[in-house]
């Protein structure tokens, strides 16, 4: 099993696994007041090498296959300081049950560390109960808004730190 | 004009006016960073802002604060802060000035939207924000904030008028 930080080569990748899952065409639906046109590969492909947004891949030990991928970007609190949201946490359904949802977020919280932000932030959809059940099986995880069928969560900078703590092992 | 990019030598105005509207929010213990801090950050790179130096007084009248988000499906995106004028240069169209300021940013950057929060009972700054086309209210958060949007859209027609 590897995880590592994607490039620019990824770019594709990336956007098939996040664009194709049914679970993000639902939430297309849930904001309805957008317009549903998604961003081209293309630009999607350019913001990444423009460092708009980064992400972390994982390649399956077995197959070689990409597993699953969790996208973050660096944002700010006024009156917190530096943040970072992350996005798009997937394990395509294939590889559940190997603890690869796990590393992904564990690798996205050691870069929230490593920037020393006050907290992390997270969306889930309402409905979503395995990915509720899943951020919730976590200590330092705190419900800030459930609004609307979105629920946001976040991490505060301590619960970083005993996440990133007790997931030094998965990066052995 | 009053309007002008804020610079590092702006950040004690800039910090003085944050900690006025966290205040008048009733929210001020809940800012943490400190003003040292929030200038380093600034001289980073992880915002930018706007500030109004009033004709008349030549003192700090408002500031506006900015960053950019992402957003996975819709691309750059922007999240406006601390929109602030302070009490006694209201109705000088200060506050107009500086959004439209942070939406020419916007449409420059070519965001799919802008976001910002006001608390549920702030009506004045309701009012203001819904007296411009393109603004939609979304969800809010358990503390009260009531989270904005204006699209892509409202952005090109606002940015316009300035």
């Amino acid at each position: 099993m590897s995880i590592r930080p994607a490039t620019k080569d990824d770019a594709s990748l990336l956007f098939d696994m996040s664009m194709l899952t049914d679970q993000l065409k639902e939430l297309a639906i849930f904001q309805k007041f957008e317009s549903k046109v998604v961003i081209s590969r293309e630009q999607y492909a350019k913001d990444l090498e423009d460092g708009c947004f980064k992400a972390f891949i994982v390649i399956d030990d077995e197959t070689g296959e990409a597993a699953g991928m969790a996208i973050y970007h660096d944002t700010f609190d006024c009156w917190k300081g530096r943040t970072i949201s992350m996005n798009q946490l997937i394990v395509r359904p294939q590889f559940r049950s190997k603890k690869y949802g796990k590393l992904l977020w564990a690798a996205v919280a050691q870069a929230a560390k490593d920037r020393g932000v006050a907290h992390m932030s997270w969306d889930v959809v309402d409905w979503n109960k395995g990915a509720i059940g899943f951020y919730n099986s976590v200590p330092g995880v705190r419900e800030v808004m459930n609004d609307k069928g979105l629920i946001q969560y976040m991490m505060s900078k301590e619960g970083i730190e005993q996440f990133t703590a007790s997931s030094k092992h998965c990066f052995l | 004009m009053p309007l002008r990019v804020a610079t590092k030598d702006d950040i004690p105005d800039l910090f003085d006016m944050l900690v006025e509207l966290a205040i008048f929010e009733k929210l001020d213990h809940e800012v943490h960073i400190s003003r040292e801090q929030f200038g380093r950050d600034f001289e980073d790179g992880c915002f930018r802002g706007f500030i109004v130096i009033d004709d008349e007084t030549e003192r700090p009248a408002g500031m506006v604060l900015y960053h950019y988000t992402y957003d996975c499906w819709k691309g750059k995106t922007m999240s406006m802060d601390e929109l602030i004028v302070r009490p006694e240069y209201r109705q000088k169209r200060y506050g107009k000035l500086l959004w439209a300021a942070v939406a020419q940013v916007a449409k420059e950057r070519e965001v799919s939207h802008i976001m910002w929060d006001v608390l549920d009972w702030n009506k004045g700054a309701i009012n203001f924000y819904h007296s411009v086309e393109g603004v939609f209210d979304t969800t809010k958060d358990n503390e009260g904030f009531l989270r904005y949007k204006m699209s892509k859209e409202g952005i090109e027609r606002f940015a316009a008028t300035i």
